[in-house]
């Protein structure tokens, strides 16, 4: 046993001295400040050191490097449209933007920060890679309702269709955020607070007062699935990206994510694939409850209860 | 000079009369006087106040103004406490990753700086960039703790001393029990720091509790993330809150009998448990690197060795001897591997840990055993989890740890009659629930088990080094910052209930250090 401890002592020795050694030792390219930005992406070209290191050191601890977030309630601010968020860092510098973590976060992050630091951050994320859609059984469901209200809303309720301003594919417009791939968590968070307005915005508080929970729920999840590519970059740099999101979901089959990342369009998304991919699931989903009614596996047909809403499929 | 005059007159007495009764008119109106004063401020000051302290930054997240309570990280990054913290000091997933990229993060610009410094990032690191404000804050604990049976006076019975069987008061009143000064925050784009003094009531000095210094880089990727600290206390590095951690939940420790009152007659340092989380180790240096994967995969590998070498033993120039706290001899190698979860708004820690030490014992009594070479090995192991979730509304946490102690005494100590066995056993085991409404209202259980091998030599009487304790806890916390703490801690097993402690009967069982504290925690 005592030989057992001596080898122990030995082996934590030299793993100390290696880690000194290796520590003061390493060469330091792959970790330098210069390196900020990867070969993927559009280079960046800092408007400052400040603007490099405060996406370095501020900005990609939460929201990612790439653009993408690793917590599905801190925003992917990936290919967001750049006046947006030029816009939104000023209401967190000024206050204006009240929402529940827009307070405990965004306003001392924003608060010392100058016009040209907000340019270059924004200039920053805007040129990145579209976060990739993610795809869950919930997800898949949620489309058939989801993608009713974005491309019709509810026009009785004055809901009107989400991409009459978010642009078709919800890539947003000048000023109006890109809502495709966004996490579910976040958009459902943010259209309650434009709901009991702690998020101050006129337009989408009179949207969000007339929409349900559940419809709030729906909506955020298709548009998380959704894929649509930065327009600011050439197509042929995003088809060769691998880069993926920081967390695949675990839920869907990788067939699944290859799909619905190769398809730039939410209207080319495979449907036949999803009806099967749901009737298999349905067991491990308490949301989501489908029926086979009829057909064979291609072609079937699928009565499903989604969040206590049913549907035919 | 007038004559002392040894005799006093009638006269003179009756103006001694006076005088005693006018004094004691006097301290009447000076009590009534400072009664009302107090009213009068709690009335006059209290609201104003509170009004300051709720304006003197934001913010709760609820949209109403609040105070920020992590004081001097929040002044540092702006963010409120639950940013980092589920309820203070418990960190949440963002807290661990701020702690581990070395307390660096701001967007506030550095305060020296050159206007050549903007271009390149070589410029910067050779013109240090020094932080904007100074990062300081203060820690208040107030605690007012009663037990279940007064612990008997530790002189009754002496010369001089009060009678056989007198007790101590049954309650104590620390007005702090403890303040801390810090000195916590970014130094450098890569150096952070976090510097905490503190003065405690029991010891009633002031002096220097968790200090740190980290210095960390990460990829371009940020998926690594390499750093290297030194702290003065293992454990301290950790961001975790579980026992293997020097933030081990709960925290707010008032003094118990054991370790404020008279000392019980077997084990007179307090509770056994092991070694590493120990008063020793408070005063210790050490240092280690630490490697950091895709936020999740943590390797850790530190070395300790003894800060202050103790009192030295007459006539015996050697490290440590008869010191109170003893000392490690050489260095002390600790590894620390864990892997952490994060989905959704849940996060899971599993992790393990493992420190040998060569430990010089305090008080050893003869002479010629006060050496560092002879010392007792302690091989600590052990493994702990952390599950969190963290709602908007609700917080729910599990902890939980396991710590095996294998102890190989000096043959010398053992042939000396120090030790019965060669080698002694210790296992501890503590699992901790937790439960936050709006961080705002909580409620929390611990439990912590002890057992081990029997040392009668070691241990008094029965041997056994076991305890088992409870700590049920409610906390109240009106602003971020301040949590209002009601906690009873249970015995149920102390020393492996050898009887009587104290020779008292009334102490005699474990439920006698029954403890109720009232408890007030501030940080600004």
């Amino acid at each position: 046993m005592e030989n057992i401890m001596k080898k122990f002592k030995i082996l934590t020795s030299f793993a100390l001295l290696a880690f000194i050694v290796f520590g003061t030792s390493f060469n330091y390219s792959a970790f330098a400040d210069d390196n900020f930005s990867s070969p993927d992406e559009k280079p960046f070209n800092p408007a400052s050191y400040d603007a490099h290191l405060l996406i370095d050191r501020a900005c990609s601890v939460c929201h990612g490097v790439n653009g993408i977030s690793k917590w599905p309630f801190i925003p992917n601010l990936a290919a967001q449209d750049k006046t947006y968020l030029e816009s939104q860092l000023k209401a967190f510098r000024m206050r204006a933007r009240a929402d529940r973590y827009a307070q405990a976060e965004m306003w001392g992050m924003a608060q010392p920060l100058t016009d040209s630091e907000i340019t270059a951050i924004a200039d920053y994320f805007s040129s990145l890679k579209a976060p990739t859609g993610r795809t869950s059984e919930l997800s898949l469901a949620a489309t058939y309702f989801g993608e009713s209200i974005f491309k019709t809303g509810f026009p009785k309720r004055s809901v009107p269709a989400c991409n009459t301003c978010h642009k078709l594919n919800g890539e947003g417009d000048v000023d109006i955020p890109r809502l495709a791939g966004q996490h579910a968590d976040y958009i459902e968070r943010e259209l309650k607070e434009f709901r009991n307005g702690f998020r101050s915005n006129d337009i989408m508080h009179f949207i969000a007062q007339n929409m349900s929970n559940n419809e709030i729920k729906a909506i955020s999840l298709y548009l998380s699935s959704l894929h649509t590519p930065n327009p600011n970059m050439p197509p042929q740099t995003q088809a060769a990206s691998t880069n993926a999101p920081a967390i695949a979901m675990a839920a869907a089959p990788a067939a699944q994510v290859a799909a619905a990342s190769s398809t730039p369009t939410p209207e080319a998304t495979p449907t036949p694939s999803h009806k099967k991919f749901m009737f298999f699931t349905t067991s491990n989903n308490q949301n989501l409850k489908c029926q086979k009614v009829s057909g064979s596996d291609k072609k079937m047909k699928l009565k499903c209860s989604f969040l206590k809403k049913s549907v035919n499929l | 000079m007038t004559p002392i005059s040894l005799t006093t007159s009638p006269m003179e007495k009756k103006e001694t009369m006076t005088e005693n009764s006018k004094r004691k008119i006097f301290l009447k109106v000076a009590r009534v006087g400072l009664v009302a004063y107090f009213v009068l401020f709690a009335l006059w000051q209290l609201p104003p106040l509170i009004h300051g302290l709720r304006h003197l930054c934001p913010l709760r997240s609820d949209g109403i103004q609040e105070t920020l309570a992590v004081p001097s990280f929040a002044r540092q990054t702006g963010f409120a406490c639950e940013v980092c913290h589920t309820v203070f000091p418990e960190l949440t997933p963002f807290g661990r990753r701020f702690k581990l990229n070395g307390y660096t993060l701001t967007t506030k610009p550095a305060d020296v700086s050159d206007t050549s410094v903007t271009s390149s990032t070589e410029a910067a690191k050779r013109n240090l960039t020094l932080s904007y404000v100074s990062p300081l804050s203060y820690d208040v604990q107030i605690a007012y703790s009663k037990y279940n049976v007064a612990p008997p006076d530790k002189n009754a019975g002496t010369k001089g001393g009060p009678p056989a069987g007198a007790q101590t008061a049954g309650d104590a009143f620390l007005f702090p029990e403890q303040i801390s000064l810090y000195y916590a925050g970014r130094v450098t784009d890569d150096i952070g720091t976090w510097i905490q003094m503190t003065y405690s009531q029991p010891a009633g000095s002031l002096g220097i509790d968790n200090t740190e210094l980290r210095y960390t880089h990460h990829s371009a990727d940020r998926k690594w993330l390499w750093g290297t600290f030194a702290n003065n206390t293992p454990g301290m590095e950790d961001v975790y809150n579980t026992a293997l951690s020097a933030f081990g939940v709960p925290m707010f420790n008032v003094p118990s009998l054991y370790n404020f009152g008279a000392g019980s007659s077997a084990a007179s340092g307090g509770l056994r448990g092991p070694l590493y989380q120990s008063g020793t180790f408070t005063n210790s240096a050490g240092g280690g690197e630490y490697l950091w994967y895709n936020d999740s995969l943590y390797v850790e590998f530190a070395g300790y060795h003894s800060g202050v070498p103790g009192t030295i033993a007459t006539g015996n120039t050697a490290l440590n001897a008869t010191g109170a706290l003893g000392a490690i001899s050489g260095v002390a190698p600790k590894a620390r591997v864990s892997y952490e979860e994060d989905w959704g708004r849940n996060a899971l820690e599993v992790g393990a840990m493992a420190m040998d030490t060569e430990f010089v014992p305090p008080a050893i009594g003869v002479a010629s055993m006060n050496s560092p070479t002879t010392a007792n090995q302690y091989m600590d192991t052990g493994f702990d989890w952390q599950y969190q979730y963290i709602g908007d509304e609700n917080i729910v946490s599990f902890i939980g740890s396991g710590v095996n102690e294998r102890q190989s005494n000096n043959p010398l100590f053992v042939e000396s009659g120090l030790y019965s066995n060669a080698i002694d056993n210790l296992y501890q085991t503590s699992l901790t629930a937790e439960y936050y409404y709006k961080r705002k209202y909580g409620a929390l259980v611990n439990f912590v088990n002890t057992t081990g091998t029997k040392d009668a030599l070691m241990n008094g009487a029965n041997g056994a080094p076991n305890n088992q304790y409870w700590v049920f806890e409610l906390d109240y916390m009106p602003w971020l910052n301040t949590k209002f703490i009601l906690q009873y801690d249970a015995y149920t097993i102390v020393d492996g209930n050898q009887s009587p402690f104290y020779g008292t009967p009334a102490a005699s069982k474990a439920s006698a250090n029954n403890t109720l504290v009232l408890g007030l925690w501030m940080d600004f």
